[in-house]
């Protein structure tokens, strides 16, 4: 959105609250979960968030309403940080999975809000055979 | 037609090893169409680099089994697995491998049976499937794969079958994913699937291409902060390519090139070398190179005017908007539109929205101030209760602000009459002061309830007559206070009489009120200017 960066001045860009000429705009922290939480969730190899600082170190797995509570958000001089806990599927490269959600939740937050991603942490936090949904592959059918 | 109904593990190898060559082909091509879901254009690369990785795993076996082929692309991809698409495609190879590692041999069934366990494997590893990406390619390609089986046995036509409508789903998948509709291209991941793909249908028709030994050369991203630290010791990238003989020997050449600048990168074929270093002398070592053969595709960047630039850009905010200096501005503090018309034609730089309720907050006029690109700054409250607000600002400013105490929008404008821009400031200031003592003012208003002050009974509703917001005559009719304040005025001398209107009053009744006061003081210049403030009927300036 060109027209929010018209107006963001470079040393204000890590508030999640800038002036847009005509008034102000503010985020809250917990649209930019919400918005990080999908993004990762929509990645190749991510199949859920999880609940962090869980004391017993049992991770659970997230409902959909919920998906905020994988996700902490901390402002920093220089751009957000995102510290994502996510459990992810089993069999794929972990790394380049881990990557690759980087990479995607960055793009996705610094294009649908403007503000700039400092850093990403990516935290495994389980790995999960996921169910096969039936419905879906019944290759009889086809 | 040759038909195929069975497949070793040879034949497999033969068919990553197409797979890799056509994907070497097309890996720009894919690049290009890389906009989903980062628009990083390494789509084509990464899919290269994981076929790769599992082609080399392929070949470190001895023996070349469907055990040991299917095992090692498993662990290969898997290793190699690099970007998104990458992931995808191991899953991809892992579902396939893991139905046929455990057969003796591969025939139509068990080939359409492990394509199938493949697209559940690459669905597995994803909670919400985004349609039109690789995914979407595979599983119509399978689809079709497993209609092809009812009707034939033959690996070669249910291949061709499979990769047929896998490329209709490519097609289809702008209308599936708007961001590549948006952008005119089709899947970037489902592209790269396609020519992997038709590499194994060439594999499976006995096509042998040989592979050039060329390793996909990655390109990784350099940290940003690495980069601006970086002191830049070779200032050119300089980048080509020498076309020569065959039997060429470029190693003298390239020994050499370490004694010019570093970063270098040299490729070699036949009667050709490419060539990527950093130097202070790009002509030196383009000069040199002539002496072997022609040269192509040179390439000579400038790193410290990207550096510069990059650094700019980082420290610079961005320009504020200033306009060009002046020696003095003004700012006011002013309500009513007609009263803002008039400061605005003495070209004053800001009004400040005031009134008799409204007192402009001290950060109000500070920020007033910090737009003005000027030496002094001339600073009008217009309000005795605005005067207090406008030093605390004056106290931050001290070299730039300098306040004329008027008390009234009147004093205001009769002090800004005085402007000369020939005169220095000091000047100003004092006629401005002086301006502001010459005119007395007169305010007529109503009573909002009752009370009693300087001895007058005041009734709700009475019209107030007040000077230096003094209390001096009370009355029921507007004209009729208007003209007894005329009067009061005048105890002092006066010749020049300005009648501004409010809001509230029409220019009829003003018209009137100025043919009275004219009547009856026919000695006085009257003017009669339309104010526009609210709450007051009529402000009278008197000198």
């Amino acid at each position: 959105m060109p027209w929010i960066q018209d107006f963001i001045f470079k040393h204000e860009k890590s508030y999640q609250k800038y002036f847009t000429g005509i008034g102000w705009v503010e985020i809250s922290e917990n649209a930019i979960a919400t918005l990080a939480s999908l993004s990762a969730l929509q990645s190749y190899g991510v199949i859920g968030m999880a609940a962090r600082n869980i004391a017993d170190g049992i991770s659970e797995l997230l409902h959909r309403e919920e998906l905020g509570r994988g996700v902490q958000v901390r402002i920093a001089e220089d751009g957000l940080i995102i510290e994502l806990y996510i459990i992810v599927a089993y069999g794929v490269r972990i790394p380049e999975v881990a990557h690759n959600v980087m990479e995607r939740v960055k793009w996705n937050l610094e294009k649908t809000t403007g503000l700039t991603v400092k850093e990403i942490n990516v935290n495994i936090w389980g790995i999960r055979l996921m169910e096969e949904k039936k419905e879906s592959f019944n290759w009889e059918e086809v | 037609m040759q038909k195929v109904q069975e497949l070793n593990g040879e034949l497999l190898e033969n068919l990553f090893e197409q797979a890799v060559y056509q994907l070497q082909i097309h890996k720009e091509e894919i690049d290009l169409l890389n906009v989903f879901p980062v628009p990083d254009g390494d789509t084509g690369t990464n899919m290269l680099y994981t076929l790769q990785s599992t082609l080399a795993e392929i070949k470190k076996q001895k023996v070349k089994n469907i055990k040991n082929v299917a095992e090692a692309s498993i662990k290969g991809s898997l290793m190699g697995a690099r970007g998104n698409s990458g992931v995808i495609l191991s899953q991809i190879i892992r579902g396939f491998a893991e139905y046929i590692k455990n057969k003796d041999k591969i025939d139509a069934d068990t080939w359409v049976k492990a394509w199938q366990e493949a697209t559940r494997v690459a669905y597995r590893a994803v909670l919400n499937p985004t349609e039109g990406t690789i995914l979407t390619v595979l599983r119509e390609g399978v689809k079709e794969a497993t209609l092809a089986l009812k009707e034939t046995k033959d690996i070669l036509v249910i291949t061709k079958r499979m990769l047929d409508r896998a490329k209709k789903a490519l097609a289809d998948t702008p209308n599936l994913l708007p961001i590549l509709k948006e952008a005119q291209v089709v899947d970037a991941g489902g592209q790269g699937l396609v020519y992997f793909w038709e590499g194994f249908l060439n594999g499976l028709m006995g096509k042998k291409i040989e592979l050039k030994e060329e390793r996909v050369i990655l390109r990784e991203k350099p940290d940003l902060e690495v980069i601006e630290k970086h002191v830049i010791t070779y200032q050119y990238c300089t980048e080509f390519i020498i076309l020569s003989q065959e039997n060429t020997d470029f190693s003298e050449f390239k020994n050499w090139l370490y004694s010019q600048g570093d970063s270098i990168v040299t490729a070699e074929t036949r009667g050709m070398l490419k060539v990527h270093i950093h130097t202070n002398n790009p002509g030196k070592i383009l000069d040199r190179a002539l002496e072997l053969g022609s040269l192509s595709q040179i390439k000579i960047d400038n790193m410290a005017e990207q550096h510069e630039e990059r650094l700019r850009k980082e420290i610079e905010p961005m320009p504020k908007a200033l306009s060009p200096k002046k020696d003095v501005g003004f700012v006011v503090v002013s309500w009513g539109e007609g009263l803002n018309q008039i400061f605005n034609s003495f070209s004053v730089d800001f009004i400040i929205n005031g009134g008799q309720t409204l007192n402009p907050s001290v950060e109000a006029i500070k920020n007033a101030v910090e737009k003005i690109n000027a030496d002094k700054v001339f600073l009008f409250p217009n309000n005795k209760n605005v005067i207090l607000a406008a030093q605390q600002v004056e106290n931050l400013y001290k070299d730039k602000v300098i306040i004329i105490p008027t008390k009234h929008v009147l004093e205001g404008i009769r002090a800004l009459v005085e402007y000369n821009p020939k005169d220095s400031w000091e000047q100003m200031k004092k006629k401005f002061e002086k301006g502001k003592d010459s005119i007395r003012v007169g305010e007529i208003t109503r009573a909002i309830r009752n009370t009693s002050i300087n001895g007058f009974e005041i009734s709700e509703g009475d019209i107030l007559g007040l000077i230096n917001d003094e209390i001096a005559y009370v009355g029921k009719d507007i004209n009729e206070v208007a003209i007894n304040l005329v009067e009061k005025l005048l105890k002092e001398n006066g010749e020049v009489l300005t009648i501004y209107y409010g809001q509230d009053i029409s220019k009829e009744e003003a018209q009137e009120l100025y043919n009275l006061i004219s009547q009856k003081y026919s000695s006085l210049s009257i003017e009669l200017i339309y104010g526009g403030q609210p709450y007051y009927y009529y402000y009278l300036g008197l000198e």
